[in-house]
């Protein structure tokens, strides 16, 4: 047994050295690390003036499918019948904001809220649609651009050293994770929040010696494949890499985030008993400890048919949910570093398709919405026009609202990293520009 | 079958050079050996020529190890068992390569994995209505019967009908109500080409056009998403109590004609009404073709070529050209133009991506974004590959046959990944992890060994039962009728009560553990169970229409030792299947291989690390018979790796075969190791 020992320590060693060249990012080599160590992206002064900077955690509730502005953050009530249908416009607790009647609940939280009804994006149609609000650029065949959340998980010092700093809740395939950055910056994906993470203790009949071996084990079956494949093969570190993290998440001790048996059944029906309920509680629970971007998504928003009986099941899941998580937030004190974000890919024709009560893609003009983190509450950027067919005022693409995203985390949405094909990317693409106003 | 409104237009057509090789006539069987070897020698003498030219070698052929594993797992999409590799490796014939490819690519297990490979790529969803059912068997009989590909798109494209008659229409019920995204979907999937900005505004890089994009909808400008049959039923049904209620029938025979029209208005209400549940699902499996029905122009159409609203005559995006298309043959001419040999890209397309699929990376890459000026990497074998496609007659069994029996299918992988949408040299294939379904059908080959001839016959059997009775249904007497309808309005006054009192009961138990009041929740817990059995009870008790009146078919679930073809699919999220990045079939091809820590606790501490040592697992068996620590140790190294372990191998791990624990441990070690979850 002591020549297997031994044998395994070495290719340990230098399985570690492979892997820690290859954890340096994909334009960074040798000593130039340290100038790009996220320490080294501290918020610049001019940001902090501005009321950015002060969140520490984003939570991102994704509404896939192309969420209605018209019956939600934007709604009308001076348009004719055939554009607002049953849908009614409820007042809030700010003066200035109203809200589509389902969102009742998020009316008494709306002193925290900024909604920017100016959102306008080119992509019709879903899977383009998410991929271009997530990473400001639009598909491209030849490689994935990072998500926002791979973005602040490089931008941003990792809070803490067992949880992964990026977290997706029920997302669909589509998801661009960490685009072309190394697999360091990759998402831990849950699919279901309520059982949480699975297979984290060691199998009962397996004792910490028998898996320390094992682990050695597989390096030394898999010493000739890296030799052969580890340089040239992102997958393959990629795999190197989730097995190092998930050794790593075994020992834990913040392992019981993902535990939502934690928290009391007071806590649970304050967010209700949706799936998606459960995603937005275990979010609060991780930015809690520290993990830096959780993008919970929340499915099923695709309403061709049937818009208002959509809107009646399904938007009172969201509004229980989002006011109990600001509620929340608020009392763990947590509002004020904790960025909250409802996107969506587009919005829907304001027009009612009467044949069917539908309303179909509509990117043209579209809601979002911002709350803690530094964004002072109570405020509605941007403009429709009296039926929410047009942007009239301040118009907000993809790239502006991820660079405000960056803002509020106090990394720079602008500085440029280059993709293995020596091609610059930012944050916020280009000419993405921070909503700095939102913040006080 | 061109149909006559399409027309040739200048340089559309392709000249088919017939060889040989590839005679006129699509063949209607299976090609011979010797033909599909000279098709491959071609396709290697191309790409070898190309390398000459560009002064890089080919990498060698691979050892009979790698040749084996990859073998299977690229044709039959899972791992040889321990056996079936050892059976090759001492085969001394000089041809076994060969056929042991000819023997795969006939067998159950290709039929398998061709499914999972469609699937994804059409977006089939098995518990999507009955259609969705009706689909899933129609296209798994249809690949397994060597359906040329050309029919297999042309028969869903211009399908129509309920999908009891005519489960292709699965393809557009998929996409109820959002037509325009089929729409963009058919051309890129089919036609490799990305139109779906354009459903919106101008593409900003291609030339297509909204006007164009529309122009190309209007196809199925006619698809209404509502039954014919259902109306003829409530006519039925109609006329059947206008006679027995000799009141009604005086209104009817008014002199009146508005007063005529009004009764019969009120009475089909009515009758539709008192069928609502009865016919509601029934309802929405099939698709009618309206020929009044024409596709118009949005209502913030913002070019000049056009006004809101206005409508739009179909006309075709390249190629052939269509003129003056009845309205009643749209989808016809319109399945005719996609699949024709005539169109530029169907060919092309549906090649590319079967080469990309065994070699990992396309001639053409990506694959579905083509446009005028696409060439590809090795153009000379790009027309070469779409001749033969054409040549066998869209059979992508004999085209991927031919693919398979290439030198370069038995080269080494490069050990640099090809970068995504940039031009690959083909020194050989492409490293790969496994998919997600070739992961799990492998962990089934670990656990019960080969079962790739076990078939989910539950699925069969489920549409065949819905087909019976959709038959019944259209057969059944109007009093039979008006009687399935009380009992389906009855069925549904249950299901509600069901679920109130079901939901009710839930409540008071989350309430009683929250508050730790243990016998109640337990007694709670009894009602529970009983109120569920008799749930069933009474569901069964609506016997001959259930499967008509449920909203989704519920696919039989396959067994435990059955591939992952046989599950109704998509998987669930949180399975197994969908960790590995197992398809959501929500847009074409959207299975991926992408790492994540999840799946390396499943493969560290899940399931499948436990069922090493399962009892009933093939694996456990085998450990506990062999007691030579040596054929223990070369066991495990075939059935992971098709290998015998090397000196070097023999060497570090021998002491450990000798050890229960310790050969656990090393199986364990395996399953997480890259030499397993990749293939070379």
């Amino acid at each position: 047994m002591s020549d297997f020992n031994k044998l395994d320590e070495v290719t340990r060693r230098s399985f570690m050295a492979t892997a820690a060249r290859s954890c340096l990012g994909v334009t960074i080599a040798g000593s130039a690390a340290e100038l790009f160590s996220p320490a080294a992206f501290a918020a610049d002064p001019a940001t902090i003036a501005g009321g950015g900077g002060k969140a520490k955690s984003v939570i991102y509730l994704f509404m896939s499918g192309g969420m209605t502005h018209l019956d939600t953050f934007d709604p009308k009530p001076d348009a004719p019948d055939d554009f607002r249908g049953p849908t009614e416009t409820i007042k809030t607790k700010a003066d200035g904001i109203r809200l589509g009647h389902y969102m009742s609940k998020l009316a008494s939280q709306a002193d925290k809220i900024a909604l920017v009804n100016s959102m306008t994006s080119t992509q019709g149609a879903h899977g383009p649609g998410r991929y271009f609000m997530r990473t400001s650029y639009t598909q491209r065949a030849s490689l994935v651009h990072p998500s926002n959340g791979a973005w602040i998980t490089r931008l941003k010092a990792r809070a803490n050293e067992s949880l992964p700093s990026f977290v997706t809740i029920g997302s669909g395939n589509g998801h661009p994770a960490a685009g072309f950055f190394e697999p360091q910056y990759a998402p831990l994906p849950v699919g279901d929040a309520n059982s949480g993470l699975q297979n984290v203790r060691r199998l009962r009949q397996v004792s910490e010696d028998q898996f320390n071996k094992q682990l050695a084990l597989r390096q030394l079956l898999d010493k000739q494949f890296d030799a052969q494949f580890h340089k040239g093969q992102k997958d393959v570190r990629a795999y190197n890499q989730v097995f190092e993290e998930a050794v790593k998440l075994m020992e834990s001790k913040d392992l019981e985030a993902f535990d939502l048996k934690k928290e009391t059944s007071k806590v649970h029906s304050a967010y209700g008993d949706h799936n998606f309920a459960k995603g937005v509680l275990l979010a609060r629970r991780l930015v809690e400890r520290g993990v830096r971007f959780v993008d919970v998504e929340f499915g099923g928003f695709d309403w061709h048919n049937d818009n208002f009986d959509q809107c009646e099941q399904k938007l009172p899941v969201l509004d229980q949910a989002l006011a109990a998580l600001l509620k929340d937030l608020e009392g763990k004190g947590l509002l004020e570093s904790t960025l909250v974000v409802v996107a969506t890919e587009f919005g829907r024709t304001p027009k009612i398709v009467q044949a069917r009560s539908g309303r179909n893609h509509f990117p043209k003009a579209f809601s979002y919405l911002l709350a803690g983190g530094g964004i002072k509450g109570g405020q509605v950027y941007g403009k429709t026009d009296e039926t929410g067919s047009n942007v009239i005022e301040n118009p907000v693409g993809g790239p502006d609202f991820n660079a405000t995203i960056g803002f509020a985390m106090g990394v720079p949405h602008d500085l440029t990293l280059m993709s293995p094909s020596r091609r610059p990317f930012q944050l916020g693409a280009r000419d993405g520009a921070p909503l700095t106003g939102l913040f006080g | 079958m061109l149909s006559q409104p399409l027309k040739q237009v200048t340089c559309a057509v392709l000249i088919l050079v017939a060889t040989n090789l590839l005679a006129d006539a699509a063949p209607s069987k299976p090609l011979k050996l010797d033909e599909i070897l000279q098709a491959a020698a071609k396709i290697d003498q191309l790409l070898e020529a190309d390398l000459k030219a560009k002064k890089l070698q080919p990498l060698p052929i691979v050892a009979e190890e790698t040749f084996v594993r990859r073998t299977y797992l690229n044709i039959v999409g899972r791992i040889p068992t321990a056996m079936e590799a050892s059976r090759f490796l001492d085969d001394q014939t000089p041809d076994k390569r060969a056929r042991l490819i000819e023997k795969l690519v006939a067998s159950p297990g290709y039929d398998s994995s061709a499914f999972n490979y469609f699937a994804d790529l059409l977006r089939l969803q098995t518990n999507e209505g009955q259609y969705g059912l009706g689909w899933h068997v129609w296209l798994r009989n249809s690949l397994a019967s060597d359906k040329p590909w050309s029919k297999i798109v042309h028969e869903m494209l211009s399908a129509e009908g309920h999908t009891s008659k005519n489960p292709a229409v699965g393809y557009y019920l998929r996409d109820r109500g959002m037509l325009l995204d089929n729409v963009s979907n058919t051309v890129q999937v089919f036609l490799g080409h990305q139109i779906g900005c354009a459903q919106c505004h101008d593409h900003p890089f291609d030339s297509w056009t909204q006007m164009e994009y529309y122009e190309m909808a209007a196809f199925s400008g006619g698809i209404a998403y509502r039954s014919d049959e259902a109306r003829q039923l409530v006519n039925k049904v109609a006329d059947h109590s206008r006679k027995s209620h000799p009141g009604m029938n005086r209104a009817f025979k008014s002199k009146n004609k508005s007063t005529r029209a009004k009764a019969r208005g009120n009475l089909l209400k009515r009758i539709s009404g008192e069928m609502r549940y009865l016919l509601r699902y029934f309802n929405q499996n099939e698709i009618v073709e309206s020929q009044s029905q024409q596709l118009k122009l949005p209502d913030d159409y913002q070019y000049k070529d056009g006004k809101p609203g206005e409508v739009i005559q179909p006309a075709t995006l390249f190629g052939l050209q269509a003129s003056e298309v009845n309205p009643e043959e749209r989808r016809e001419v319109f399945a005719d133009w996609v699949t024709s040999d005539e169109n530029p890209y169907f060919a092309k397309v549906i090649a590319n991506r079967l080469w990309r699929r065994t070699f990992g990376h396309g001639l053409v890459d990506p694959v579905d974004d083509w446009s005028e000026k696409t060439k590809g990497s090795h153009p000379e074998v790009l027309k070469y590959i779409e001749r033969v496609m054409k040549g066998v007659g869209y059979r992508t069994r004999d085209f991927e046959r031919i693919l398979y029996h290439t030198r370069l299918f038995q080269r080494q992988v490069s050990p640099v990944e090809a970068t995504p949408g940039m031009d690959y040299d083909f020194v050989g294939p492409q490293l790969r992890r496994m998919s997600a379904e070739e992961l799990y059908d492998s962990f089934t080959v670990l656990a019960f060994g080969n079962t790739d001839d076990k078939v989910n016959t539950n699925l069969e059997y489920k549409w065949k039962n819905y087909q019976s009775e959709v038959d019944a249904l259209l057969n059944l007497s109007a009093s039979k009728l008006i009687e399935s309808g009380q009992d389906a309005q009855e069925m549904e006054d249950q299901r509600r009560v069901y679920q109130r009192r079901n939901r009710e009961i839930q409540i008071a138990i989350t309430k009683a553990k929250a508050a730790g009041r243990i016998q109640e929740e337990r007694r709670l817990k009894r009602q529970q169970t009983q109120l569920r059995a008799e749930g069933r009870k009474s569901q069964e008790t609506m016997s001959g229409m259930s499967a008509v009146t449920n909203r989704n078919s519920r696919a039989g679930r396959a067994e435990l030792n059955m591939r992952a073809s046989e599950h109704p699919s998509p998987f669930r999220a949180g399975t197994m299947i969908r960790q590995f990045g197992g398809s959501d079939r929500n847009s074409p091809e959207a299975a991926h291989t992408d790492a994540t820590i999840p799946q390396a606790l499943t493969l560290l501490n899940g399931q499948v690390a436990a069922d090493t040592e399962n009892r009933r697992s093939k694996v456990f068996e085998a450990l506990a018979e062999i007691t030579n620590p040596e054929q223990r140790l070369e066991y495990l190294f075939l059935a992971f790796y098709s290998s015998r372990p090397s000196a070097a191998e023999k060497k570090d791990l021998l002491p450990l075969a000798k050890d229960r624990d310790d050969i656990f441990t090393l199986a364990r070690a395996m399953l997480t190791s890259k030499r397993y979850l990749f293939v070379q």
